[in-house]
């Protein structure tokens, strides 16, 4: 097995080009695991942590570019503020270690449908800066995953960085495991309010083939923020309304049976959790927390 | 100067600050010139017929210094089973598998080179041809004997019995509960996992071992090999944890000694985590059906038992293991009719063998269980349910209806304690008051009363010496070994307490067969009950010697004699003679190996949970944990095993099970997937404890070292139950959130 380091983004885009089957190497995380297991035997492995570029983020057309390569205890500790909600899930990954390691873009690269921080790049409406030698192109997230570990980065290409817009309001993440921590999520939901364009942003975790957006439930949400003048009045959501987007969020999954949980627990407790958030998110909102 | 005595005090652990400095050494640290790695290659069927294996690819590897399976070594010893297990020949277990494999994991063929990584490569180009056979991996259809594991033999090792049956009883009972309860397989999970290091010299070889009892390992190779017990030297370096699952010989032990010997080279093996989910040995997996008769004031008149004891592919130390439950079964209660039956099943899984409570945490779970199905049925508060039917104080020893003969106890003082330091009262109350206006969570309180059964098998001893040094050290040997407990603190606790002298002058020998050539092990909490008083006994008798000596010495009755801090003294004069000195021209030195009957240790937890109403989310509150282990040595090493004990209880109860699907094949691999509890788990922990001495040891201790896992896991389930109202349909082990959730949303 042969391991490159390259010490530029311009070095590591061209090792990719000369060996498109070679494996990148962020945290570690989920490749070592993977090769310790003996689950995969790259040939070359291309050790990304040397270049800089990707360990850093910066503001971008008013959003945050997110190097692919920012670790998760910096995305806690730098970050809460504009992007509460990847805030959020990042705190619930792995323990301190991980989260020292491990890394957004690794996540995004492993594409597994549990993976913590894609819910709220969903419900943010992230977009995923890839690049090769050839050029870069960016992609919705909801584009990027395809399958279960799966997404559509050519051999040439690696994750560049993560486009987020700064948060205009609250957001919310919520996770649901076997245990307090250290845990892989039975099914998480992420939510973002976005007040000066109207909107709501959700992401499903866990419960589908691919990180998934509940699209009614944002509409339904949106259509009673609007009609009662919510957004402006700051008034009280009503319980039904709450209940009804729980409903439709649930409705939105597409989860399994596993050892983890049913199919049935995963979507009843994400309509419980996007209750709940929305709950948190809206009492936020509303000065009261 | 006073009587100086270190009993009851917690002196710091001799053992921390080597762990603290990273400075202890464990078996895989063992650097051994020469050494070779083994690698095994292990089945991938759970059943099935192995036609061939096919070693020439792995052979031919540059840097494989051998590849192996059962067929290049006609002369492999069969695995030993241990003494006490009851196994036919023809289901022996064979150190690399024969002709068929029975389980997913099951060594097939060893790889040996200089190096681990080029092990590995090698084993990865043995290829077995295996046929698969239909696999059984429930207990319940394996005693059928539909699927057969070794045909034409049933799948039903052994049936034993306690008591007779009691269906006059049932028939006629005012109140029959019945429940069916399913204690799952768990891994017990030692941070080291498995190692051995085999040296060979001559015809002597050297065992470097994670083990917990070496004495035995060291009968048990030299029988397997046919060789004279003194030519194996058997050396226990730290150990990181065994939890009773490290105190047999495995398989892979007889194949590493065996090829050491073959070769003349040292060999070793270190196993890695996912062998030892499928490849070490798992613990529990009964299916257990209750039936618990009482009259209507909750007087119990009777209790049934069949359990079917999942003891894995090969009948070994589980076999007996599920005897213990059966034993155990009638708990601290008086039950005047009992009738248990234990069968023991192979079926196509791992073996099973002991794990920290080995048949008692089973037996206390169908019993605590059974009665708080009983209490919910009469409408009784389950701890009046419990007071009214414990065994008496003054009744001890007592004798119970399955032949085990409980030393002492005060099981309603234990109790009564646990309620208070729980506020049970408070809790009781704040219960009703959700129930009846319906805001807040619902809130569970559940009681586990447990027995435990401390010492090991009836009637065994263990070996203890204590050795004066002329300097006026003194050495104490224990055929006890520790894997972290703290032996060597309290055994020179122990020591220094019957010389009377200074802590620091005493240490502690374990663990090397050279050292210490006889003894038994640590297994069954019996180290201080059965270890301990043997080094107290061997300290007197040394102490009688070195006054015998004085009175010569220093020519004066006995009765003349002073003794005090390790210095004999002529009453009324100056003259005097220390314990070194005595030592100076004899050896001065007493052995012991003690055999107190077995101690029976009880408490009762009480658990506090609280449930999300709408996912189902169990929140565990509080934990009071009252133990009685009799007269307490080092309060600050019991509270150490009450804290991990009641933690593995509560990955019991909560998190932890061993999954395999139909195929056999094991869904747990890793620690990812196999739920340990972590730190964020841990309620508030309230340990408190009654003392009824043991009446049958010198210092009055019983055994402390399982307590926890036993009591932990009812008191949580039943506080669950309680929650939930008494509903208690699919609340199996491990409870989660979504069976609480089932529970819920069927009575929304
Ligand atoms: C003990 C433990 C606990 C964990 N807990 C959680 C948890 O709670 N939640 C969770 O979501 N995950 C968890 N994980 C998984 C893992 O930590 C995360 O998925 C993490 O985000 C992976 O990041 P990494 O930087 O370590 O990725 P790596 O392991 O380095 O890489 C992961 C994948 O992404 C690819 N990759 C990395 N960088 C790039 C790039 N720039 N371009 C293209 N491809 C790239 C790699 O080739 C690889 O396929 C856990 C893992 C462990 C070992």
């Amino acid at each position: 097995m042969e391991v490159l380091q390259p010490t530029s983004w311009g070095e590591a885009l061209a090792a990719k080009e000369e060996h498109p089957g070679a494996v990148p190497l962020a945290g570690g995380t989920d490749l070592l695991v993977e090769l310790n297991f003996d689950r995969r035997r790259p040939e070359t492995i291309i050790d990304l942590t040397r270049v800089a570029e990707l360990n850093e983020w910066s503001h971008v057309n008013g959003g945050v570019r997110l190097g692919a390569g920012v670790d998760y205890t910096r995305v806690i500790a730098e970050l809460a503020s504009e992007l509460p909600g990847l805030a959020i899930a990042s705190r619930t990954v792995g323990s301190p270690q991980i989260r020292n390691r491990g890394t957004v873009g690794g996540n995004l690269g492993t594409s597994s449908p549990a993976g913590d921080a894609l819910p709220p790049l969903v419900a943010s409406g992230a977009r995923i800066e890839l690049a090769a030698t050839s050029g870069t192109r960016v992609v919705p997230v909801e584009e990027f995953c395809i399958a279960p570990k799966r997404n559509v980065l050519a051999p040439d290409e690696l994750i560049a960085a993560i486009h987020m817009p700064v948060a205009t309001g609250p957001q919310q993440f919520s996770k649901i495991g076997t245990r307090n921590a250290m845990v892989i999520a039975v099914a998480s939901f992420a939510l973002t309010l976005d007040p000066p364009a109207r909107s709501v942003g959700t992401g499903i975790g866990s419960a589908g083939p691919v990180p998934l957006r509940a699209t009614e439930a944002e509409r339904f949400l949106e259509g009673v923020l609007d009609e009662e003048g919510l957004w402006d009045s700051r008034g009280q959501l009503s319980e039904g309304a709450v209940a009804r987007f729980g409903q439709l969020a649930s409705e939105a999954s597409r989860p399994i049976d596993d050892v983890r949980g049913s199919a049935a627990y995963r979507r009843h407790s994400l309509g419980v959790m996007a209750g709940r958030t929305l709950a948190w998110a809206w009492d936020e909102y509303r000065g009261t927390l | 100067m006073g009587h100086r005595s270190y009993v009851g005090q917690s002196p710091p652990r001799r053992e921390d600050p080597g762990l603290v400095a990273g400075a202890h050494r464990y078996v895989a640290d063992i650097v051994v010139p020469g050494c070779l790695d083994a690698v095994f290659v292990r089945s991938f069927e759970a059943h099935g017929l192995l036609n061939a294996v096919d070693l020439a690819a792995a052979q031919s590897m540059e840097g494989i210094v051998g590849a192996y399976s059962a067929g290049e070594l006609p002369d492999l010893p069969v695995t030993p089973a241990p003494p006490r297990a009851e196994v036919p020949p023809e289901m022996s277990w064979p150190a690399l598998a024969r002709d068929r494999v029975r389980f997913a994991g099951q060594p097939i063929a060893v790889v040996l080179a200089a190096d681990r990584y080029t092990a590995e490569d090698g084993a990865e180009l043995v290829f077995a041809d295996i046929d698969p056979l239909e696999a059984v991996i429930d207990p319940g259809p394996a005693a059928s004997d539909e699927v057969m594991l070794f045909e034409p033999r049933s799948n039903v090792v052994s049936v034993r019995e306690f008591g007779a049956p009691v269906d006059d009883v049932m028939d006629s009972a005012p109140v029959v509960v019945e429940t069916i309860i399913r204690n799952e397989r768990l891994c017990p999970t030692s941070i080291e996992t498995r190692g051995i290091v085999v040296v060979p010299d001559g015809d002597d070889i050297t065992v470097h071992v994670s083990h917990q009892a070496p004495q035995r390992l060291r009968q048990s190779l030299a029988r397997s090999f046919g060789i004279e017990a003194e030519l194996v030297r058997v050396i226990v370096p730290h150990v990181g944890g065994a939890f009773g699952a490290k105190s047999q010989t495995y398989p892979e032990y007889i194949v590493i000694a065996h090829l050491a010997r073959k070769l003349g080279r040292p060999v070793r093996w270190i196993e890695d985590r996912r062998e030892a989910f499928a490849g070490a040995t798992h613990g529990r997996g009964q299916t257990q059906r209750l039936r618990l008769a009482a009259d209507r004031e909750g007087n119990l008149l009777a209790l049934e038992a069949l359990v079917d004891a999942d003891i894995g592919a090969y009948p070994h130390t589980g076999e007996f293991i599920a005897a213990n439950t059966g034993w155990m079964l009638s708990g601290p209660y008086t039950i005047p009719h009992l009738h248990v039956r234990v069968r023991a099943v192979v079926t196509n899984t791992t073996p099973t063998a002991a794990y920290r409570g080995a048949g008692r945490p089973e037996a206390a779970y169908a019993l605590e269980r059974a009665l708080d199905r009983l209490a919910h049925r009469l409408g009784a508060d389950p701890a009046e349910l419990r007071l009214r039917n414990f065994i008496d104080r003054n009744e001890f020893p007592y004798r119970s209806p399955t032949g085990a003969v409980y030393d002492s106890g005060d099981h309603a003082a234990a109790l009564r304690l646990a309620l208070e330091r729980a506020g049970y009262d408070d809790a009781r109350a704040e219960q009703r008051r959700r129930r009846t206006t319906g805001d807040g969570n619902p809130l569970g309180i559940g009681i586990g009363s447990y027995i435990e059964r401390s010492g090991g098998q009836e009637g065994s001893t263990e070996f203890g010496s204590v050795t004066i040094e002329p300097d006026g050290t003194v050495v104490a040997r224990s055929g006890a070994t520790p894997q972290g407990q703290g032996h060597a603190t309290a055994f020179a606790q122990v020591v220094a307490s019957a010389l009377e002298v200074e802590l620091d002058r005493v240490s502690v020998i374990q663990g090397d067969t050279d050292e210490v050539p006889v003894g038994v092990g640590t297994f069954g909490s019996r180290s201080m009950q059965v270890g301990g008083s043997s080094l107290h006994h061997a300290a007197h008798d040394a102490l009688e010697e070195a006054r015998l000596r004085a009175s010569a010495h220093l020519e004066v009755a006995e009765a003349d004699l002073r003794y005090d801090d390790g210095r004999f003294t002529v009453v009324g004069t100056d003259r005097s003679v220390t314990l070194g000195q005595l030592a100076t021209e004899r050896a001065l030195s007493a052995q012991a190996e003690f055999g107190p009957p077995q101690a029976f240790p009880f408490g009762t937890y009480v658990a506090v949970v609280e449930l999300d109403r709408d996912t189902g989310d169990i929140s565990l509150e509080k934990l009071v944990a009252v133990d009685d282990c009799g007269i307490v040595i080092n309060p600050k090493l019991v509270e150490g095993q009450s804290v991990g004990s009641i933690i593995q209880g509560i990955g019991q109860a909560l998190y932890e099970q061993v999954v395999f699907d139909e195929y056999g094949q094991p869904l747990m691999s890793s620690l990812m997937d196999y739920s340990l509890p972590t730190v964020a788990e841990l309620p508030e922990l309230v340990l408190d404890q009654t003392v009824t001495p043991n009446p049958n040891v010198p210092l009055g201790n019983k055994g402390a070292g399982e307590a926890g896992c036993i009591g932990t896991p009812p008191a949580i389930v039943n506080a669950i139950v309680d929650a939930l109202g008494g509903r208690d349909e699919g609340i199996d082990l491990p409870v989660t959130p979504e069976k609480v959730w089932l529970v819920l949303s069927r009575s929304d």
